[in-house]
């Protein structure tokens, strides 16, 4: 955030006369109309070996230039780096039709020319300040007509971006603060953008208290599936004396943005939205502070450097104004002698909020972000060198299973005091595993009959797909229970869960009395997993899921999790299959290569009440090319599965 | 107007009036023995007595082995004639560090600070 017109927009703020214009409420998806001219060429340089990065800059920033020259400087051929100019507009806030919509006609440019080279299509953003904030309103179609999706942009990091807003948007900011902030930045600035709305919106907030009416809502979560690393510049200043550290001051800011805010995007999501703790929305989230020390005597020569009011407020840090600024700092409050600490360490300290976007320091850990990504998606070219996994970080169970057992209703079946109850599941190893009861009223007529579980009767879903035959095993039921409930069976369902979502249970057995069925909330599986369900077209009982694809130059290694249902045939080492060029869902063409299947190993066990059901097959299939596309079948010669596109 | 804020200038509204905060009367100079004081607190190379000669800030943790380093620059002797009141408990005065910080001169002006009775050091400065 290049504060280019923070005198004149901090004056507004100030004095209270908010004079933005408070149009666009309510959020309308718009699209770029307006020339990308200013930023990079979408076609620059553009190699499918070179991952494109994209810088975006801040409010009233200018492009990225600094950070792209020393990003390249850092990895070289590895990268190409893009910067995206809304310079004119960048005192407006991030979701101003010339933003967000721009950025993401940006991105898409980018993506496009790197796919037409060769390349996958995909691209990292990296952004400075509100530029991460841009990105945010531009991955959502409540905003964007075309937004950014997490398949094109699946890394996105932030350098000091005010989540929670700054404190220096509030009012308590004195006029020596801001003559003081305005000298700092003397240089910096280019001519006065239009508008002051970004001003207003960067308001400290928390996600419980909106943001002014003009900033339509709380910037909404990146699309599901995209990692965010947030770097948080975080300066403490030592406290010399005859050039001998005394003692630390940390400020928690960078300066402009804390710590807590540039750190605070899983609590800063859009109105009525609970905070996320993990997994928030699908995205994954480091924070990584970029911290800095700076003295209090390279304070005072950077004051005395810019002169004027910044020295007579500088100076006296070191004075007699160290014990109220602990205290201040301790209590969280940002009045103006902590203020003085900020805006004296904006320009000295190395990881402040106007000189982090070129740290030594924060660059490296950009390029340590964009690293790992890259070793774990290489651009070697044609698809080869990248590896994709399931990956499911976590299970949360079910909020509301206190006890050992859930009192609720499962099933609500057959007879009139019949009932059954579902306990905490947990998962482990691929696998989810719901305890349960079945409890007979004890009817003479039907004491003894097992009417339990039954592959036939249980339905597990997640996120809308249901897995109707997918239990693979269950524990034989115990039978007990003094008369007149003669009836009681306990065991444990195991389900094979290999993709994100809310697991529910239902039991829908056909032959009991009419009853509706009744979704019982198992627990949520948090994660960025690659792994589809696709069902089988002929056999239904079969569900297939691809669970990781490895290419090397010349090979494409397929894993894949084959759950059975009943009854079915079960796939076998020595099946034959089948890849495919992709070109479309609908058109297999291109019989690209043929392999052999090997059964990794197998999980399950055959049981009385699901016989083959439930059984999990790890097949890997290594083709001897590597290209895109999988049609599965077997050596029969019987169609398998839908098509799978591989990532 | 209103009076509880302008009681002092506005005719007539003395009466209820809120009084002018008391100004604490002026430190006394800095003195020979306080001044011997202080060299020696700061060439003693202990925390304790870096704490009695400089005014550190409650609570804050200083660097253990910030008075052995500073020790290693002494001693410091302050030139009294130099000794100017910049306010009602802020003072300056110089000193001459016998070895002073690697690039830096031998004269130092220190700022002091009259806190609960005596003067302490709050910073120090090349001259």
């Amino acid at each position: 955030m290049r504060l280019r017109a923070w005198f004149a927009a901090l004056a507004l703020v100030v004095s209270g006369a908010l004079i933005a214009a408070p149009a666009n409420a309510a959020a309308s998806a718009a699209a770029c109309t307006r020339s990308l001219s200013g930023s990079s060429a979408p076609i620059e340089g553009q190699a499918a070996s070179a991952r494109p990065v994209v810088l975006v800059h801040g409010w009233t920033g200018a492009p990225m230039t600094g950070t792209a020259t020393a990003l390249k400087q850092k990895l070289g051929s590895a990268i190409n780096t893009f910067t995206f100019d809304y310079s004119t507009w960048s005192s407006d806030w991030a979701s101003n039709a010339n933003i967000a919509p721009c950025l993401a006609s940006y991105v898409h440019s980018v993506s496009d020319a790197y796919a037409k080279v060769g390349g996958d299509g995909r691209v990292i953003l990296v952004a400075h300040s509100m530029g991460g904030i841009a990105i945010r309103y531009a991955s959502s179609s409540a905003y964007v007509v075309n937004p950014i999706t997490a398949a094109q942009a699946p890394l996105v990091v932030t350098l000091d971006t005010p989540y929670l807003g700054s404190p220096w948007s509030g009012s308590q900011i004195t006029p020596d603060l801001k003559e003081a902030l305005g000298a700092v930045f003397q240089g910096r600035s280019t001519p006065n953008p239009f508008g002051t709305d970004g001003g207003a919106c960067l308001h400290e907030h928390q996600q419980t208290t909106p943001l002014p009416s003009q900033c339509q809502g709380l910037p909404p979560y990146l699309a599901d599936g995209t990692t965010l690393d947030e770097l948080a510049g975080d300066i403490t200043v030592d406290r010399t004396f005859l050039g001998v550290d005394l003692y630390s001051v940390n400020l928690n800011s960078d300066g402009i943005v804390t710590t807590t805010s540039s750190t605070g995007y899983r609590d800063s999501g859009p109105d009525n939205v609970a905070p996320v703790v993990s997994g928030n929305q699908g995205t994954t989230v480091h924070a990584q502070p970029v911290p800095c020390t700076v003295t209090t005597g390279q304070l005072k020569s950077f004051a005395n450097t810019v002169g004027g009011v910044l020295t007579s407020l500088v100076n006296p840090i070191t004075d007699a104004t160290d014990a109220e600024a602990f205290r201040e700092l301790n209590g969280g409050h940002f009045l103006p002698v902590v203020a003085a600490y900020d805006v004296a360490a904006l320009g000295a300290a190395s990881c402040s909020h106007i000189n982090i976007p070129v740290s030594a320091d924060a660059i490296s850990q950009v390029a340590t972000d964009i690293t790992t990504y890259l070793q774990a998606h290489p651009t070697t070219g044609s698809g080869a060198g990248h590896q994709y996994s399931a990956q499911i970080t976590g299970f949360t169970p079910a909020a509301d299973r206190t006890g050992t057992w859930h009192q609720e209703s499962w099933d609500k079946k057959s007879t009139a005091d019949d009932s059954s109850t579902v306990g905490i599941a947990t998962y482990a190893d691929n696998e989810l595993t719901i305890p349960y009861t079945v409890h007979h009223s004890g009817d003479a007529g039907l004491s003894g009959v097992t009417r339990g579980t039954s592959s036939a009767c249980v339905e597990v879903q997640a996120s809308g797909v249901t897995f109707a035959e997918v239990p693979m095993a269950a524990s034989p039921p115990v039978i007990g229970g003094p008369w007149p409930y003669p009836d009681n069976y306990s065991g444990s369902i195991t389900v094979a869960a290999f993709i994100p979502g809310i697991y529910t249970l239902v039991w829908s057995c056909a032959d009991v009395a009419s009853w509706s069925p009744e979704p019982v909330p198992v627990g949520t599986l948090a994660g960025t997993s690659i792994a589809d369900p696709v069902h089988d077209e002929m056999y239904a009982n079969w569900i297939w899921y691809v669970m990781s694809v490895d290419y090397t130059s010349s090979t494409t290694t397929v894993s894949v999790a084959a759950i059975s249902g009943n009854g079915v045939v079960t796939p076998e080492a020595g099946d034959t299959w089948y890849l495919y060029q992709w070109s479309s869902p609908d058109a297999p063409s291109n019989l690209v290569a043929t392999a052999t299947a090997k059964v990794a190993k197998t999980k399950g066990q055959s049981n009385t009440l699901f016989g083959e059901a439930g059984q999990i097959y790890y097949l890997t299939v290594t083709f001897p090319v590597a290209t895109h596309g999988l049609h599965f079948y077997d050596d029969e010669g019987e169609f398998f599965s839908e098509w799978v596109q591989l990532p | 107007v209103v009076c509880g804020l302008a009681a002092v200038t506005v005719a007539g509204c003395t009466h209820g009036a809120t009084p002018a905060p008391a100004t604490p009367p002026p430190a006394p100079p800095l003195g020979a023995a306080r001044a011997t004081a202080l060299s020696s607190e700061l060439s003693a190379g202990s925390p304790a007595a870096l704490a009695s000669a400089l005014a550190i800030p409650d609570g804050v943790a200083v660097n253990p082995s910030a008075a052995a380093q500073i020790a290693a620059e002494a001693p410091i002797e302050f030139d009294l004639s130099t000794f100017h009141q910049t306010g009602a408990t802020t003072a300056t005065v110089a000193g001459h560090v016998a070895h002073p910080p690697a690039g830096t001169g031998s004269t130092w002006t220190f700022k002091l600070q009259y806190v609960s009775g005596t003067w302490k050091i709050v910073d120090a400065e090349p001259a």
